[in-house]
């Protein structure tokens, strides 16, 4: 069954006067199968949000259709009900500081038609509950992420579009964040489109994944998995350094790599050749090395790659 | 959306920004200050051009003073809303709800609604408890004596009711007026200064500062007439004036209808027209610009 379909869609904004319009989305299809994680990843600028928030009803489309369960979101008739369906949650939303966790609990549960009741599990288990009475202007950022997560379970959807909920928190904050949404039930069984940054976030919670180029365009539309299998390594070597190296000795020591400023990221086919690389880290680039890690290929790698293909 | 459930959301809107409103006493307080202050004012400038003037040549029935303080009255209950109402959407999209809400079909007009009953609320209580008594208290200091001379020298608990239904009248088309204002914030930025010039002019309009029938003076005769009966705002406060300020009998329902409240309605429900189809129109255009979030 499928949960969200986006046809053609384009989306311009006005260029300023006496300008042409800016082509932000161009000709976008794909649709999303019940219970799918999806992620729209791509370049800075390429229309991720933008592509978010039309399919949200925020903007309107110069043309093309999105239909969520069927229901088209434009349609006069169909609007408020596809509405019902979704919860769209952006870490621009944010709250009267002087209002206190309940009494904003219950405005959001009053505009969504559910019972504030219903998300008191869902603040017991994040540990916010214990704040009920308290004013929001004295809640952290990772505080503030869990209750924009609390009212989107609010309303119990079965869609729910993230943009960047992890946005800005900190390691901790956005590892308790992530590590809360795979454990709740509601969110195994919810549909998710969410646009993030971070290839981390991306692998957690998703199974495909929506590239993006830029001007717009769809770039592929696969899963994570399929995404992996395409990387010709299983290994990586990342390499912080305390000092700069010249590009001739950080080549020397192994090779396919790739060089961002101060980290040197190696690949490697299996076990063998990350005991290789190590060694010779240690041997050619010596005190120069704040700390090297070996790990798995991850989605990150995609990206990186991804990027040097575009 | 459901009426009953559009009733709810707006009871919640409402209840939400009265919070958050007595959060902030020291915005309460120095409004109530500055209604104290521009009532001082007015009643010493009043006094002033009284004893120097006969209330005739000034064209009007009664003296400055109670002309001026009435305006001052009228005004202290349509202001802060009308304020709050045209800051709500950048209030709103300040605090990133405004996305929020309109994917949970929540409109636009439904917040300016909501801000603009709350802050009514607010002035009510205001003028009830604050504006009216000092207004009360001045009168009789200087004199004054509900139903026969001063202030409220033909104020009568028999006119409540047309008194009440006026100011509901008005009220009304107040808040198209800040609707017509606001729909503007959705398109484009800063719209204070527009929005001051907008309530300065029915200010002067309505005669808040010296009687409209100065104006002919400049604009020719009988434009006083013509705004008097065109623009709803000045109907009423004439029709307040006349009620409360001027003793002895009231005309009938009949004149009152014909000289009052045919043309507030008329002008009411044209306003009413212009701002929702503007409204609609700036809606829609601001989800295709991508304003809708922005200010």
């Amino acid at each position: 069954m499928l949960a969200v379909e986006v046809e053609n869609v384009v989306k311009e904004f006005p260029g300023g006067w006496r300008r042409p319009p800016v082509r932000v989305i161009d000709d976008v299809s794909f649709s999303v199968e019940k219970g799918q994680h999806v992620a729209i990843i791509g370049p800075n600028g390429c229309g991720k949000t933008t592509l978010l928030r039309t399919i949200a009803t925020i903007y309107r489309p110069d043309a093309g259709r999105v239909r969520i369960f069927g229901q088209d979101v434009f349609s006069w008739r169909q609007s408020e009900r596809s509405r019902r369906a979704f919860a769209f949650i952006s870490p621009a939303l944010n709250f009267q500081a002087k209002l206190t966790l309940r009494q904003t609990i219950e405005f959001f549960a009053t505009v969504l038609q559910k019972p504030p009741e219903t998300v008191i599990p869902f603040l017991k288990r994040t540990g916010l509950y214990a704040m009920w009475d308290r004013r929001l202007e004295g809640f952290s950022e990772g505080q503030k992420a869990m209750l924009r997560l609390a009212i989107a379970f609010l309303k119990q959807p079965r869609v729910l579009f993230l943009d960047e909920v992890v946005a800005n928190l900190d390691l901790s904050r956005r590892e308790k964040v992530i590590g809360m949404l795979e454990e709740l039930e509601a969110f195994q069984d919810l549909t998710l489109l969410m646009v993030d940054h971070d290839p981390y976030v991306v692998d957690r919670l998703c199974d495909r994944i929506l590239v993006l180029q830029e001007g717009g365009r769809v770039h592929r539309f696969t899963s994570v998995r399929k995404l992996m299998d395409e990387v010709p390594y299983r290994f990586t070597v990342e390499v912080n350094l305390k000092r700069d190296v010249d590009d001739a000795l950080a080549a020397k020591v192994a090779q396919p790599l790739r060089r961002y400023e101060m980290t040197l990221r190696y690949f490697a086919a299996d076990e063998q050749a990350v005991h290789r690389i190590s060694r010779r880290v240690l041997k050619l680039l010596g005190e120069r090395v704040q700390d090297y890690v070996t790990a798995p290929v991850s989605l990150k790698d995609v990206y990186y790659l991804m990027r040097e293909e575009d | 959306m459901h009426p009953f459930h559009y009733a709810k959301v707006l009871k919640g809107a409402v209840k939400r920004n009265l919070q958050v409103d007595l959060n902030y006493k020291f915005q309460l307080v120095t409004d109530v200050i500055d209604m104290l202050l521009i009532i001082v004012a007015f009643t010493v400038l009043g006094a002033f051009v009284d004893d120097a003037a006969d209330p005739g040549e000034l064209g009007i029935d009664y003296g400055l003073q109670g002309f001026l303080l009435m305006g001052v009255l009228f005004w202290a209950l349509y202001q802060r809303a009308y304020d709050d109402t045209v800051a709500a959407l950048p209030e709103e999209a300040s605090r990133g709800t405004i996305g929020f809400l309109v994917t949970n079909n929540v409109s636009l007009s439904t917040l300016l609604l909501a801000r603009n009953i709350a802050s009514m609320v607010k002035t009510l209580l205001t003028t009830l408890f604050i504006v009216l008594p000092v207004l009360l208290v001045v009168d009789l200091a200087q004199g004054g004596m509900p139903g026969q001379r001063g202030l409220f020298a033909g104020f009568g608990l028999g006119d409540l009711p047309l008194i009440v239904g006026v100011f509901l009248l008005i009220w009304v088309f107040m808040l198209m007026v800040s609707l017509l204002v606001a729909s503007l914030n959705i398109v484009s930025k800063r719209i204070t200064p527009f929005a001051n010039m907008v309530v300065t002019a029915l200010k002067v309009l309505s005669g808040y500062y010296f009687p409209i029938e100065a104006l002919d003076g400049y604009l020719g005769t009988g434009v006083s007439i013509w705004l008097k009966t065109h623009i709803p705002i000045i109907t009423g406060l004439v029709f307040l004036r006349d009620m409360v300020l001027v003793p002895g009998p009231k005309p009938g329902f009949d004149v009152l209808w014909a000289t009052y409240l045919e043309p507030m309605l008329v002008g009411i429900f044209v306003t009413g027209v212009v701002a929702g189809l503007l409204y609609k129109y700036l809606e829609r255009k601001a989800q295709s610009w991508g304003t809708l979030e922005f200010y």
